[in-house]
């Protein structure tokens, strides 16, 4: 990981696109949509020489790219798991037991909030908001997919079934 | 528009909030993260003021007042909000003030003392940030950070180099670098400032003393010729720190990191500190009566064993406007004419045509008022850090600035276009090939201290004078050092007297007094190794007189070895002294610390050479009074009204390689140079040797540069290929120890 990281053109094609949605001197604005797409590229997350790279290639410094990337919950900034496990923390569902589901899920993965498990096959990501479901709550995303009124049953079969 | 605060009448201007009217009148509204030079992010909630008729307390820096509007500052709504958000800013801020350097003038402290409570209902642990190292200048104890922003805001807003940011969210939220990194930035010391609480905080300065047992000097900073307004806080009779002094016309509320950590220098290990005459090839310690008798009496027997002639005399341009004026009033009242301060040029064919005085072409607030700024051999970011600021202000407000210099080097302000020319380019660039821009708009050209010392320096300066005539723009100077604006106008000069007024008999200039081998050499305030355009020639000429009479601060090797008599002088700090900065604004300042006692202030010992030869008696008083009654009666118009003499200067034909130099950041005056800290920064350890790379290519892989120069040979190792470096050039960095055997700038060959 310590070799220079260098943006391929394919994915330069993709930013160049996200560029051309904004003014041309605004190009932080196209920080977020640019990590995302070099993210889906790598694994799903970005190194320092990622971070380095696309600072250069949008002529910003790198310190900026650096406070979104850490700021957002669904860029990376380390390895993690293949499945990504999201639980929702917020009121809504906070109220209907999300910390009961939460425990569980950290109990059965035997990992904390905020870790991947060690053979790389599920993340459970840290700082969930509301993840616009609280009709449902207690929810969850996995691998951006809605799971509504969850129960423990209903986790066991849902992690169950996912490779 | 009525305004009331507080039952009050007040007037108020369009589109003002209400923190900017209530400072404007004096009234008092707690902040931590408004700062009245960056932008309103109102996220600390402490300028929480009562609005009538609004529900909730209302941010202060926020909120543009209205017609009519009823504001009040100490109502209980107020004083609650104010209560409430002091309690919440105390949930994870240590109360570590006793050991925190900050304690005494720390804006939390302040306003948790007169909002807050005694008491907190939290109970719970508070976080804790771990530490990071940022470099030399900055200590950091995050842990205290309350994430007003303000250091965040000005990277990005003030000097346009953002190095800090605010990284993750929430509970989590820290200042910090990019991984690794540390803060190099040439303003970075205003953070310190910034920082309302002790996370961010003066490095040299930890632990040293309290704030409350710091006595404040106002001066003005001799680092740099913008003249930046400075106080320095003394204990003990010691500079312990600096920290800018608000001048709007000139620095603001900022300072650049080499007007802040440069007095380090002043405590040196090898100041200056007997006076010392040599005595049957020994120096030896004495009284002062015999060294004023010695330094006379050397001056007099070469007066009249070999001719007025036969003496030069030089000072840096570092000296106060007092020292200069005695110093040129010593010798040219004796008639001698070679006096020079321009020790680090080597062309002078263009000094008739020279201004009265360097300046600037405008004043500093207005630099912004120009269409186009051409920056001629300066680069900004490194020498006049300061003006970095200002030049950012001009290009956001549609200024287009572009840069001409024999490097390419970077700037932290935007460059409308940015040109790398060899020496011979340079200067046909404005006879033939002219810059691209609309000439009718609002031109300034500002020609930097790199030009001074090219070797055509005079075919440059010419070539734009009279492109800037053709296109009716201003033209303007920075130099090298703060005072070189006195220096010319109190003439010390060899071709014009106190003044500018014309001399019968004109003196060598500097660079002929040291090649010409003189009998008695007058050092002021230089240092033989760095001061000069070609040391080796000076350790030459100083071997070869009869006697070296030194005004020191510092003992350098050569001083050392060669002097006869050395006078040690006070620098800037321990001597009541003025500098008349670029844009031609005389200040004065007093003695911040008093010298040791076998030191002397510079004017003072001056002026006993003065009296012992009866040419009249100084005071700091009757020397300023004279100083600034004779401006009132200089002509400034003076180059306007005069002929332009041709400059004959010799061809240059494009086969020549040019070496030039750089000047260093951190090594450009004795005192700088001395600096622990500005020694251990980022830039300090850059120093360089860069070639270009067509250079390169001849060189063929080789790691070694023979390089023959008038007829001496020597060997460079350890240089860089530079790809935006023009063609046939070497740029080196002035710096400690490699240019000691090598001129400035010249003409040399390289084998290959």
């Amino acid at each position: 990981m310590n070799q220079k990281y260098v943006i391929n053109d394919e994915i330069i094609n993709q930013i160049d696109r996200v560029k051309r949605k904004f003014p041309e001197m605004e190009s932080k604005s196209s920080i977020i949509e640019s990590l995302l797409i070099i993210q889906h590229h790598n694994q799903g997350f970005v190194t320092k020489e990622i971070i380095q790279a696309l600072a250069k290639y949008l002529g910003i410094k790198e310190i900026d790219v650096f406070e979104v990337a850490t700021f957002y919950t669904m860029i990376n900034i380390k390895p993690v798991g293949r499945n990504v496990i999201a639980v929702c923390n917020n009121i809504s569902c906070m109220l209907r037991g999300s910390d009961n589901i939460l425990n569980y899920i950290e109990k059965k993965l035997n990992i904390k909030v905020g870790e991947s498990t060690p053979d790389k096959k599920f993340y459970l990501k840290d700082e969930i908001e509301c993840l616009a479901a609280c009709n449902g709550g207690p929810m969850m995303q996995v691998n951006h997919k809605n799971y509504e009124n969850l129960t423990l049953n209903k986790v066991d079969k849902i992690l169950e079934g996912i490779k | 528009m009525k305004v009331f605060i507080n039952n009050k009448e007040y007037k108020a201007r369009e589109n003002e909030t209400i923190i900017e009217l209530a400072d404007r009148n004096g009234i008092k509204i707690p902040r931590f993260c408004y700062h009245k030079h960056l932008s309103v992010v109102a996220s600390c909630r402490m300028c929480l003021v009562e609005i009538e008729n609004i529900e909730h307390a209302q941010p202060a820096c926020s909120t543009p007042v209205q017609e009519n509007m009823k504001i009040f500052t100490h109502s209980n709504k107020t004083k609650n909000a104010q209560k409430n958000t002091m309690e919440f800013l105390l949930i994870n801020h240590p109360l570590d003030c006793p050991i925190c350097d900050q304690g005494g003038e720390c804006e939390l402290q302040d306003v948790s003392i007169q909002h807050g409570e005694s008491h907190s209902n939290y109970l719970e642990f508070k976080r804790v940030v771990i530490d990071k190292d940022v470099g030399p200048l900055i200590s950091t104890e995050m842990t205290r950070c309350i994430h007003c922003s303000r250091c965040v805001r000005f990277g990005e807003e003030v000097s346009n180099n953002k190095e800090l940011g605010l990284v993750n969210r929430g509970e989590h939220m820290e200042i910090r670098t990019f991984i690794e990194e540390g803060i190099s930035s040439e303003l970075s010391g205003n953070m310190i400032d910034l920082c309302p609480v002790g996370a961010l905080n003066n490095k040299p300065y930890r632990y040293r003393a309290r704030t409350w047992d710091l006595q404040q000097h106002g001066a003005i900073s001799p680092h740099d010729c913008i003249g930046s307004n400075i106080y320095y806080h003394t204990y003990n009779n010691e500079i312990v720190r600096a920290v800018p002094k608000e001048n709007h016309d000139i620095n603001q509320t900022w300072l650049s990191d080499r007007d802040r950590f440069g007095y380090e220098g002043i405590y040196s290990e090898d100041r200056a500190t007997k006076p010392m005459i040599r005595n049957n090839k020994k120096l030896v310690e004495c009284e002062k009566e015999i060294l004023l008798n010695k330094t006379n009496e050397i001056i007099k027997s070469t007066i009249n064993d070999f001719g007025l002639d036969q003496i030069g005399c030089l000072i840096s341009a570092q000296s106060t406007s007092e020292e200069l004026f005695l110093f040129q009033h010593l010798f040219k009242s004796m008639n001698i004419q070679n006096i020079d301060h321009r020790t680090n040029e080597c062309d002078f064919n263009y000094q008739e045509n020279y201004p009265l005085m360097p300046s600037l072409g405008c004043n500093i607030n207005d630099l912004d008022k120009f269409d186009n700024i051409l920056l001629v051999g300066v680069n900004i970011k490194t020498e006049f850090p300061i003006l970095t600021i200002r030049f950012n202000e001009a290009s956001k407000n549609n200024t287009k600035i572009f840069s001409i210099h024999f490097d390419s080097l970077d700037e932290d302000f935007e460059l409308a276009g940015k040109i790398a020319l060899n020496n011979s380019d340079l200067s046909k660039f404005f006879d033939k090939k002219k810059p691209a821009i609309n000439t009718n708009n609002k031109t300034l050209i500002i020609i930097g201290p790199n030009i001074n010392y090219l070797v055509n320096q005079s075919q440059i300066l010419d070539s734009i004078t009279k492109y800037s005539k053709s296109i009716n723009a201003q033209q303007g100077y920075l130099t090298d050092f703060c005072n070189s604006t006195s220096a010319w106008l109190f003439g010390n000069i060899p071709h014009r007297n106190f003044g500018g007024q014309p001399t019968n008999k004109p003196g060598l200039n500097v660079s002929d007094m040291i090649k010409s081998g003189l009998s008695t050499y007058v050092f002021f305030n230089l240092e033989p190794e760095h001061d000069f355009w070609n040391a080796s020639a000076v350790t030459e000429a100083l071997n070869k007189s009869k006697y070296n009479i030194f005004f020191t601060s510092y003992v350098t090797p050569l001083i050392e070895r060669y002097a006869d008599v050395i006078i040690p002088i006070s620098t800037f700090a321990e001597t009541d002294g003025s500098f008349i900065n670029i844009e031609g604004t005389y200040q004065a300042y007093n003695k911040i610390v008093n010298p040791n006692k076998n030191i002397f202030e510079g004017w003072s010992i001056l002026n006993n050479l003065i009296k012992m030869n009866n040419l009249g008696d100084y005071n700091i008083s009757s020397i300023r009074s004279f100083l600034l009654k004779s401006l009132q009666n200089i002509d400034f118009n003076y180059s306007k009204n005069k002929k332009f003499k041709n400059i004959n200067s010799k061809s240059i034909t494009n086969n020549y390689i040019y070496k030039n130099t750089l000047r260093h950041i951190y090594a450009s005056d004795q005192i700088v140079r001395r600096s622990k800290s500005l020694n251990l920064t980022e830039q300090s350890h850059n120093k360089f040797i860069y070639i270009s790379s067509d250079l390169g290519q001849i060189l063929n892989n080789k790691d070694t540069l023979e390089i023959r120069e008038n007829n001496k040979n020597y060997k460079v190792k350890n240089f860089l290929i530079k790809k935006e470096l023009p063609i046939n050039t070497i740029v080196y960095t002035s710096s400690f120890n490699n240019t000691l055997n090598e001129s400035k700038s010249g003409h040399i060959t390289i084998k290959s």
